[in-house]
């Protein structure tokens, strides 16, 4: 009797546990979420775009809908250890937490079976638009690095910014037809020495001209540029209008699945130095956030798709009424974040720079 | 006693009229195993019910799968002895162990040509060849990106090998 109650908890605690419906529909994917808040248009339409996005540059596509888990509580349900996110290898479900939503689609595109960790991680953090910072004195050799197991990858031998620095590179240098030649090697499961003469072959270089290339590449790979809209500093002079709508498709959210909010993402671009006070009229509850997208040192790199001001040191908050001077270099990378607690009703801000 | 005694001498001198049965089989390519049970109806007629499941291709542990198959055999001599020739109807299942609700059907029909040797007055082996035909039902779910994952549930024509050995009563 108390075996039978064993095995009955233990199905209890797998396959019979509760998990949420699916609540949106999208094209490319089912969501089911496990909060409240309303995940908003934009956060919607960039996983959309990015399974286009991917399934174009990579020729990858299935048939089989996706079906993605966006879950706050343990994902040991669907995952098989704990974790903050996968994709099952054979399907096309992913679960996340949140924070690794697009890397994890990105696997389910590419149909990962993880058979090279190194090729398959580096190239979902590429094409998950995720920024990456690493110095020539980090850089491993990453042809060697391709030879790893995936049993190599769970004892924490796998270094994923290593992993996406290689892929940025490599997509930036040797452009899409790399990127959708190392996908259909991840799709066959090929062996480490094959994806080493398929990237010979590709760069038209031997093993040896690719890592000296490779030494010479940026510390820096930007992310997500296509998530924030741009704006110049003479459109903060102007003065910038910014609608916070959770219908709208230039609206983000929610900003933690705790509390909820939405928000809009700004890029500024300038070639010049920006100095001014920065002007803040908004409705009541919304808050502007200005801060760096990537440490100078390369501590850390903000994640387009969670943007974090408090990752910054230096980062500057306002709230509406308030105004604050400001001193931007350009070599920065500079991120305004206009966000609202409360995702339930629309909001407008107006951002001014007085020079 | 002797009255007690003698429907049993007469029952145990009948053919056998049950069989349970171990099978291996080669949907090609893949492998698997199955158990059966087969009832005589008629001298040549049986009706016989098998539980099979195909062995996961290497990775896809997690999505196992099941074969349900109802077959009538008509045999050429009597049940359980020499060639026969079986149509079959059958349902097929694939899922993900930890969401059972993400599985693949399919509803397959076919026929088995084969032969049965008694080897012992109980017990029999056997071999025979099949052909299926799989159809998908309902929704497509999220799993099964390729028709090789879910091995048990492929759609379209499978070729299907098997060696059997039963036990009869």
């Amino acid at each position: 009797m108390k075996r039978f109650a064993l095995i009955l908890g233990m199905l209890g605690s797998t396959g019979c546990s509760e998990l949420p419906e699916v609540e949106y529909h999208r094209a490319g994917f089912d969501l089911a979420v496990e909060f409240d808040h309303p995940v908003c248009e934009g956060t919607l339409l960039g996983m959309e775009d990015r399974v286009q996005r991917v399934e174009r540059e990579t020729g990858m596509g299935h048939e089989t809908p996706m079906t993605i888990y966006w879950l706050t509580g343990e994902l040991e349900r669907i995952c098989p250890r704990p974790t903050s996110g996968c994709f099952i290898p054979g399907t096309q479900i992913v679960a996340s937490t949140g924070r690794s939503l697009h890397h994890e689609i990105v696997h389910a595109v590419l149909n990962t079976r993880g058979s090279n960790p190194f090729a398959e991680e580096g190239l979902a953090e590429a094409l998950s638009d995720v920024a990456v910072h690493q110095s020539v004195q980090e850089r491993r050799s990453p042809l060697r690095e391709l030879s790893q197991t995936p049993k190599d990858a769970r004892h924490g031998d796998l270094d994923y910014d290593q992993a996406a620095h290689f892929m940025h590179f490599v997509r930036t240098e040797s452009g899409e037809d790399t990127v959708a030649a190392l996908a259909a090697a991840i799709d066959r499961g090929d062996s480490p020495d094959r994806f080493v003469s398929l990237l010979e072959r590709q760069f038209a270089l031997s093993g040896e001209e690719i890592e000296r290339a490779y030494a010479k590449a940026p510390d820096f790979y930007a992310g997500g540029s296509s998530e924030a809209e741009s704006i110049t500093d003479f459109d903060l002079i102007v003065g910038t209008n910014v609608s916070l709508d959770c219908n709208h498709e230039a609206t983000f959210g929610p900003i933690s699945e705790e509390d909820g909010g939405m928000y809009h993402l700004l890029r500024i671009e300038s070639d010049e130095v920006i100095e001014g006070t920065l002007q803040l009229n908004a409705d009541p509850g919304v808050r502007v956030s200005l801060f760096r997208e990537v440490d100078p040192d390369g501590k850390w790199v903000q994640d387009w798709w969670r943007p974090d001001p408090g990752l910054d040191p230096i980062h500057l908050r306002l709230r509406h009424g308030a105004q604050a001077h400001i001193r931007l270099l350009p070599e920065s990378h500079w991120l305004l974040m206009v966000q609202a607690a409360d995702a339930t009703e629309a909001k407008g801000a107006y951002l001014r720079l007085v020079p | 006693m002797l009255l007690l005694a003698l429907p049993l001498l007469a029952l145990a001198s009948e053919p056998p009229r049950h069989e349970v049965s171990a099978h291996l089989t080669f949907p090609f390519p893949r492998w698997g195993a199955a158990v059966g049970f087969q009832r005589a109806v008629a001298r040549r007629l049986s009706l016989s019910a098998q539980l099979e499941t195909v062995v996961p291709t290497r990775g896809f542990l997690h999505l196992p799968g099941f074969e349900e198959i109802l077959g009538v055999g008509v045999w050429l001599r009597r049940v359980g002895v020499g060639p026969y020739l079986s149509p079959m109807v059958s349902l097929a299942q694939n899922f993900f162990y930890r969401l059972p609700d993400q599985s693949r059907h399919v509803a397959r029909l076919g026929g088995e040509l084969g032969w049965r040797i008694a080897i012992a007055k109980r017990l029999s082996v056997g071999a025979g060849l099949a052909g299926q035909w799989g159809w998908a039902l309902g929704q497509q779910s999220s799993i099964c990106t390729y028709d090789y994952q879910c091995a048990s549930t492929r759609p379209g024509g499978v070729v299907k090998g098997r060696v059997t050995m039963g036990v009869r009563w």
